[in-house]
């Protein structure tokens, strides 16, 4: 569970995050809406570690992310998937399955010594879901938008992690590729995980969203289910920039 | 043989600025101060009767120090910024050994260097020498070849690919910078430390602007991130100075010539041929 | 009295300084990389007028202006066949900066190779003032004035002509500049022909005044490329004021270190902007050198 309190956070003279607080449960899936510029990339930043917050409290179950670095955030299974695509154009599809696994590729001894195993089989099947099982060996810098952020979000299911925070996932896709990735977050609901994202499509979020947070200039408006939340004029207005 | 020698030195020098410039892709322009601080090591602790071994792994460590103060003072700039950082680390470090006269013997430099031989084996002296700096080639060409072509070396293309997706991917950036810094500096300082035991003689000019171009052009025409292309790029370069001997150049014209050969080669690659010969990516 | 003397010492190498500084600030503000080799260029105009005004006794101002001719066509030159076609391909600006350096090591060593690494001399006399003990030769005040001047000069035009003004526009946000028609190519050009004579000019007064030798581009590109650096490269009056701090402190600072250690002042000064300050003293707070 995420507990986000009373986040402020300003660049120069903008105010991104004003009084900021929302909780996200887990086995549900909570989305983050509102108009540009309301603050949402700067939460998932701070959340994720890469902009400090002004003052404010971020806590994953038990653990306070206030502080911590990017890489050790994700050590304590937060994972975020971003806007635009953002993967390694040298490498192939499955290297990147490697570095999302975190498996000692980091000890220098470790990688003198033993020798490569890529669980193959293991990524294959995991890949499936995705469409991406035929591109183990393809160089990530030939797939398609949608299958890049495909793989991202690949990426961040293939180990157990508690937090996912995915920045826009179905934006820009088409229509089959966002039909996948809405099956795949169903699924993901009965695993134990918090899964926050950050979405425009309104029809996406009401078909697949447990809550819905609506924010705007950088704090809470409004929260609840879906079909509430869209049929709220405050929300609405808000939306039309009144 | 002398010539062998050269490029075993040169090969490692420039496999160890290959892991920095081509694999983690950071503009390093101060590769040559860790040769020179390397060199000097070894030469002072040659001189206090140190044994060749102990010096050649202390210039490593040295070198590699120096690489782990170099990552601290510039891990967060881009760019412009690092190629122009590293490049007055390594102006810094020559003024350095230009005045610290105390040390260094400033423009006189170091003589007298002695140069180890085989334990036990009669060979002649440059022979037994060339088998050193050869074995040590190979084994920096091996630990080099293995560690990148590792899970481990993936991270350092990841890092010059998109530092902020690998860091959100647990990776700690830092250790992985200091690290490839580290390991760099440390094949430039054991290179410094057979390059002093085969001149025998050394002083601050090898070490600095006309050696950057030098190497910077054999990683450039190798390829980046191409350890085959390295080698092959090594022999090529320090071939070029054999030619001009062959075609019977007046001494006080070669010495000149050579930076400017290299220099001109450096920049025709980059206009030309930015891959170098077998190199994955392009320097431009 | 030796503090006078000192700063006196001080302003004479601050203004030789400020004129490579704000050739190179110039050239990279249009251009938007380190054009490292200009030193070399500068070294070339010496070399060129010590040949034309000792050796083949031409008449100063004829050397003069032959040498800025000069300077601006190598500028030209360089930036023709080997800069454009690098940005052509999308070069960064790191490899750039190693073309720069590149250059400057082919132009130093084409100069050695032709003239051999002697130094020469011009040794030109203009009678010299005392002022309460400090002495200034008639050149040297000169250089000073002269420095002072074309900075007044390149001052006014980049901030009230049109091309100054455009040059700015350009330099300052280079992808609105083209959207908004201005053929920013154009521009490069100018501001690499404009900063190539300032260094033939410095060239100039350099002979005049100190011995020359191959070498001596490289270290007047440290010490240019430190006062740009600490002025904040982004800015020419930047760039001029940190070239006569650093002239100055130079020079002051032998009342506390030995003389050998006057160069590492530069380096020292220039590793401790990049890391700490690298904006300078004036420069804007854009990240204009990050690729």
């Amino acid at each position: 569970m995420l507990q986000v309190s009373n986040i402020n956070k300003s660049f120069h003279s903008t105010h991104a995050l004003n009084g900021c607080s929302l909780t996200a449960n887990s086995n549900k899936i909570t989305a983050i809406v509102g108009p540009n510029g309301a603050g949402k990339t700067t939460l998932f930043n701070i959340v994720s570690g890469y902009t400090k917050p002004d003052s404010g409290s971020i806590l994953l179950s038990d653990n306070n992310l206030r502080g911590l670095r990017p890489h050790d955030i994700y050590r304590l299974g937060v994972a975020r998937t971003w806007q635009q695509v953002n993967l390694f154009k040298s490498l192939l599809v499955w290297q990147h399955l490697v570095i999302a696994e975190n498996n000692n590729d980091s000890k220098i001894i470790n990688n003198l010594i033993h020798h490569e195993n890529t669980p193959w089989q293991r990524y294959k099947k995991h890949l499936k879901d995705y469409g991406l099982d035929n591109y183990l060996k393809t160089q990530v810098g030939s797939l398609s938008f949608g299958q890049s952020k495909l793989l991202q979000l690949a990426m961040v299911l293939l180990r157990n992690n508690q937090l996912i925070l995915l920045d826009e996932p179905i934006a820009g896709v088409n229509h089959v590729v966002q039909q996948r990735i809405e099956k795949i977050l169903l699924n993901l609901k009965k695993r134990n995980r918090t899964l926050v994202l950050i979405e425009h499509n309104i029809e996406f979020v009401k078909k697949i969203a447990d809550k819905v947070i609506v924010l705007n200039q950088g704090k809470v408006l409004a929260e609840g289910k879906p079909t509430e939340i869209f049929n709220n004029q405050k929300v609405i207005n808000s939306y039309l920039g009144t | 043989m002398h010539l062998v020698i050269m490029i075993g030195i040169y090969v490692t020098l420039s496999v160890g600025l290959n892991l920095t410039m081509g694999f983690a892709g950071v503009p390093n322009l101060g590769h040559v101060a860790f040769f020179g601080i390397g060199a000097y090591t070894s030469a002072l602790l040659s001189l206090s009767n140190f044994p060749f071994l102990f010096a050649l792994v202390v210039s490593g460590l040295t070198g590699a120090t120096s690489g782990l103060l170099l990552i601290l003072l510039t891990h967060e700039l881009k760019g412009g910024y690092m190629a122009l950082a590293t490049l007055s680390f390594s102006s810094l470090v020559y003024v350095t050994l230009l005045n610290w006269e105390g040390l260094t013997r400033g423009t006189m430099g170091i003589p007298g260097i002695p140069k180890p031989g085989l334990w036990g084996v009669k060979l002649a002296p440059n022979t037994s020498y060339a088998l050193i700096v050869l074995t040590i080639m190979m084994i920096s060409l091996l630990f080099a070849r293995r560690l990148t072509a590792s899970p481990y070396g993936r991270l350092w293309i990841a890092l010059r690919d998109n530092e902020v997706a690998l860091s959100a991917l647990g990776k700690n950036i830092f250790r992985l910078k200091a690290q490839n810094m580290m390991i760099s500096a440390f094949f430039a300082g054991i290179a410094g430390s057979l390059f002093a035991h085969q001149l025998s003689y050394i002083d601050p000019s090898s070490f600095y602007l006309s050696e950057t171009v030098l190497i910077t052009s054999i990683v450039v025409l190798g390829g980046l991130a191409s350890l085959r292309g390295t080698v092959i790029a090594t022999i090529i370069i320090l071939l070029i100075p054999e030619a001009l001997y062959f075609l019977n150049i007046p001494a006080q014209y070669v010495g000149p010539a050579k930076p400017i050969i290299y220099a001109s080669l450096l920049l025709i690659i980059l206009i030309f041929r930015p891959n170098g010969l077998l190199g994955k990516y392009s320097s431009v | 009295m030796l503090l006078l003397q000192l700063l006196i010492n001080g302003m004479i190498a601050g203004s030789i300084y400020a004129l490579v500084a704000s050739g190179f600030s110039l050239i990279h503000s249009t251009n938007r990389f380190l054009h490292l080799a200009h030193g070399a260029v500068i070294t070339l105009g010496a070399f060129t007028f010590h040949t034309l005004f000792l050796l083949l006794d031409l008449p100063l101002y004829i050397s003069a202006l032959a040498t800025i001719v000069a300077t601006s066509f190598l500028g030209w030159l360089t930036y023709a066949f080997i800069y454009s076609p690098l940005k052509t391909r999308g070069a960064s600006r790191s490899t750039l900066l190693v073309a720069s350096l590149a250059l400057a090591i082919l132009l130093g060593n084409i100069l050695l190779l032709l003239f051999g690494p002697d130094p020469r001399s011009i040794n030109f006399d203009l009678p010299g003032v005392n002022i309460s003990g400090a002495l200034i030769t008639g050149l040297q005040l000169l250089i000073i004035i002269i420095s002072l001047i074309i900075l007044i000069i390149l001052f006014a035009f980049t901030k009230w002509s049109k091309l100054g003004k455009t040059m700015r526009a350009v330099a300052d946000n280079h992808e609105l500049a083209e959207i908004s028609g201005i053929n920013s190519k154009k521009i490069e050009i100018t501001g690499f022909i404009i900063g190539s004579a300032i260094a033939g000019l410095a060239a100039v007064l350099i002979t005049l005044d100190q011995n020359i030798d191959p070498y001596m581009g490289r270290e007047l590109m440290i010490k240019g490329l430190t006062g740009a650096i600490v002025g904040g490269v982004t800015s020419l009056p930047g760039a001029v004021f940190g070239s006569y701090f650093l002239g100055l402190l130079e020079n002051v600072g032998i009342l506390w270190l030995p003389s050998s250690y006057k160069d590492a002042i530069a380096a020292v000064l220039l590793i401790s902007f990049l890391l700490f300050k690298p904006t300078g003293f004036f420069g804007l707070n854009k990240k204009t050198i990050n690729d």
